[in-house]
This record gives C-alpha cells, structure tokens and sequence, in this order.
C-alpha cells in the first residue's frame, strides 16, 4: 500500500510502505495512526530534500535495519562509504545540509552516518583557516584569544 | 566590453543556474577548488551586469538566492548531536582544530563534554600504537627464532657452529613467511587496528587523567600480554615506582609569565640568603692552620677569587 507524504511545500509523494518506513519517525507515526490515505506532514522538510530523501531510501529499501549495537559500532570510519552513496552525497553545500537534517528529523539512520561521514572527509586534513572558507564560518575570536587557543593545541599538533 | 566577451556569457550563466538549484554528480567536496570555481563563475555574471547585458529576472533572482546561500554559514547551524557525530568521525587533534573555527565550537568542544571524548581518543590511540609496536616486535623475535633454527639445521653437522652465534648469523633482512604466518599477521593487525568507540561507563571516568598518568607518566594498570612477553624477552625491568614529579596539566589557564613565578619576595629573598652566605664566610677566623704553608697555587687563587667576591657582595 502506497504511502503519502507531505512536504514543506505541500507538495505530496506517494511512497511504498517499506521504502517510507526506511524512517523510523514515518514508521512509529503509522504504527501509532494506523494505515489511512491521510497524507502524512512533514513540515520541516522540502519538496527537493524530500525527493532526495525518498531517492536514498528507494535505493536501500532492501538493506537490512541498524540495530543500536551496529550504529555503536568502533570499526565505523569516515572512508567506508559505499560508491553509490558517495556519489549521491555529491550535492552542493546547501543541500549537504540540508540532507543530514532531513536526515536527523526523519531517523534515517544510514543516510545520516553517510552525510556525517561526508562532512567529516571534507574537514579532514584541513586547517582551521580553510575550514571557515569552505564552510563561510565567522571566526569571531580576538587576535590574541586565537593565539591562546593556538598555543593551547600546540601539543596536539606533533602527533 | 566586446560583443564577443557578451556572447560567452550565456554560458556561464547557465552553469550558475546548476549550482543554485539541483546540482548533481558534479562536484567534489575534497577541496575548495569547486567553491573558486564557482567564485569565478559569479564575477563572469557579475561583469555581465555590469555591461548592462539583459538577464531574465529568474536567472537574477537565482544568482540571488545562490549568493545568499553560499554566504550563508550551516555547518554551525547543526544541532550538537549532528556535530556529535562529525566530531566522532575525527582524528583528536582534528576535534582540537575545529575548535580553533569559531566560539561556538570552542564552547562546545574545549568546555563541553566533548573534550573528555579527545582524551579518551588520545589514550586509544596511543594504546593501539603500542600494541602494533609490540605486536612488529614480537613478529621480528619470532621471525629471528625462526631463522636461527633454520639455520642451525642447516649447519648442524659443521662443527664450526656454536649456539651463541645464531643471533649474528641472522642479519636483519626478514625471510619470507609462509602464507599462513603472513595470514596471522594480517588478522594480528587488523585486531590491532581498532579504536574503541566510547561507551557510557567511559564518559564518567577522567579520561585527561588517564592520559596523563598512563601515557605521559607510563603508569598502566592492565599491561598486554604483548607487552609483558616483550619485557621479558628484551629484560626491560620496568620501574618500580613512577616518576614521582610531573607538572600537572592545567587545561585553560593561562600560562604563568616568569616574573610571576619568581615574585619580587623570592629574589628578595634570594639575596638575603646570599648576604648570610658571604658573612658567614668573612666571619671565619683567617688564621694559619698546621700545614697551611703548603697551599698549592690553586688554592691562593680560589681564596683570590674569594675576596673578590667579598669585594663585589652587593648583590
């Protein structure tokens, strides 16, 4: 039974029962309401994060649920993302964003990790200084603070 | 501007479009090159307004849209448990420099819980080092044993060949493993390799602490077995007590100048002391002892250099 859902822009999509419940939050509100044609409102989501959304989803419908011991996983790293997803994370910034909060309202765990692992491989190897020009981050720190907190991480910076 | 130039433009300004709406497959996140490309790819359009070229008003309001947003700052937008998840995907040092971008993260890494999390990470890291350097090392050992007997059979009927000289017959050079060695080695290392993840007994215990006493210091509680069997074969006896002084590590606190450490009461101090020295010394009686015609030169001139001291006491 097809499942619909509305976005931010009142825009509707009909997805099937599995794919849809790829979200644990689109699951417990049909475990909770029971089946019905009712659109199901997903006000802080987009139209075009949406379909993103459903696009990762239709692609691992068939993967088998997380549970809570494998996303606590220690062998988790940022370099193991798989190619298909790879390429499906190379979006622009905005959208990057905007996918990993989709993410984080829905509980879609695996589309989550991938958009933090991706983050994490664009931080990586970078200096402070070039982080804040990729990510247009205000560095609102006094000269001096910077240099006390430069000289506070000296440490790490041999190892 | 040439009509040529103008021409060029419609172009560019349909790479633009791309950018600002559904861009897909088509950039990479590796460096900022895609960002200078798109910086160039403005001030093409920039121009082209500024030649007084006609530009549909969509196009405009999406140049628009695409400059606000790429002003726009989301990283420092996501909620702490998405950082959470980032910061956990980091190397320590790499936490350490995000909290060098800006006070927020400064406030959320240095001063929040997350610190705890880069010492812990620092002590598995640490942790996973020595087990990998103790795991080559037992790997050598055994491979050195390994040569030695190979060797020992294969002179064993020449009576040249003495117990003590299997080490200094077998040079450094490895011999090649058998596939099944080079099979335990591999699953050796890549048990080796892990990192544990922090779990929540972990996050109440003191984990800068740990560091400090078990890296820094060297005082470990649970020493490997890898480690123990190392010890015993290179006769490393470790101490028996730790060091007993070791500057604390203050997290936060700046960092004393030297006249504060010093003060003005201790050079006082220092003075007065020495003042006491040099009178005591002028107070001893200077006369001949038995024997004292004797005095080496030496001597004559330290007594020199005594006097001058005297001489020059104003400290």
């Amino acid at each position: 039974m097809p499942i619909t859902l509305l976005s931010l822009d009142d825009v509707q999509f009909k997805v099937d029962k599995e794919v849809a419940e790829r979200s644990i939050l689109i699951k417990n509100m049909i475990e909770d309401v029971g089946e019905s044609d009712a659109p199901i409102p997903l006000p802080n989501v987009s139209s075009s994060v949406l379909k993103k959304v459903i696009e990762y989803c239709e692609h691992h419908r068939n993967d088998p649920v997380q549970t809570q011991d494998e996303t606590d996983d220690p062998r988790k790293r940022s370099n193991d993302i798989e190619e298909w997803d790879m390429k499906f994370m190379m979006v622009d910034q905005e959208m990057l964003f905007e996918i990993i909060l989709a993410a984080n309202y829905l509980d879609i765990k695996p589309l989550l990790d991938v958009g933090c692992k991706t983050v994490a491989n664009i931080i990586k190897g970078k200096t402070p200084e070039e982080i804040r020009k990729v990510f247009n981050i205000v560095n609102d720190f006094t000269p001096e603070e910077e240099a006390q907190i430069k000289k506070e991480n000296e440490w790490a910076e041999d190892r | 501007m040439s009509p040529a130039s103008v021409s060029v433009h419609p172009t560019t300004i349909s790479l633009k479009v791309d950018y600002a709406g559904q861009r897909k497959h088509s950039t990479s996140h590796d460096s900022a090159d895609q960002y200078s490309s798109d910086e160039e790819q403005e001030r093409k359009l920039s121009e082209a307004m500024a030649a007084g070229v006609e530009l549909p008003k969509a196009l405009l309001r999406h140049h628009a849209k695409a400059k606000k947003m790429a002003k726009r700052d989301l990283f420092s937008t996501l909620p702490d448990g998405v950082l959470r998840m980032i910061l956990s995907l980091l190397q320590p040092h790499q936490m350490l420099v995000l909290s060098e971008l800006s006070r927020k993260f400064y406030e959320f890494i240095v001063l929040g819980q997350e610190m705890n999390e880069v010492w812990f990470r620092l002590v598995q890291q640490e942790q996973v080092e020595a087990r990998k350097r103790d795991e080559w090392f037992l790997t050598k050992l055994r491979e050195q044993e390994h040569r030695a007997v190979q060797m020992a059979r294969t002179f064993s009927g020449s009576s040249a060949f003495s117990s003590s000289g299997y080490s200094s017959l077998a040079d450094d050079d490895g011999l090649p493993m058998s596939n099944q060695q080079k099979r335990l080695v591999k699953k050796k290392d890549s048990s080796v390799d892990k990192i544990k993840a922090m779990r929540r007994s972990d996050r109440k215990k003191n984990w800068c602490k740990i560091y400090v006493d078990s890296i820094l210091r060297g005082i470990e509680e649970d020493k490997p077995a890898s480690r123990r069997q190392r010890d015993s074969a290179t006769g490393n006896v470790p101490l028996a007590k730790p060091v007993a002084k070791f500057q604390t590590i203050t997290l936060n606190a700046p960092l004393p100048e030297p006249e504060e450490l010093q003060g003005r009461e201790a050079v006082t101090q220092n003075k007065i002391e020495k003042r006491a020295y040099y009178k005591s010394i002028r107070a001893k009686p200077k006369g001949k002892k038995p024997g004292q015609d004797s005095h080496s030169s030496h001597e004559r001139m330290e007594r020199s250099d005594l006097h001058w001291e005297e001489d020059g006491s104003e400290f």
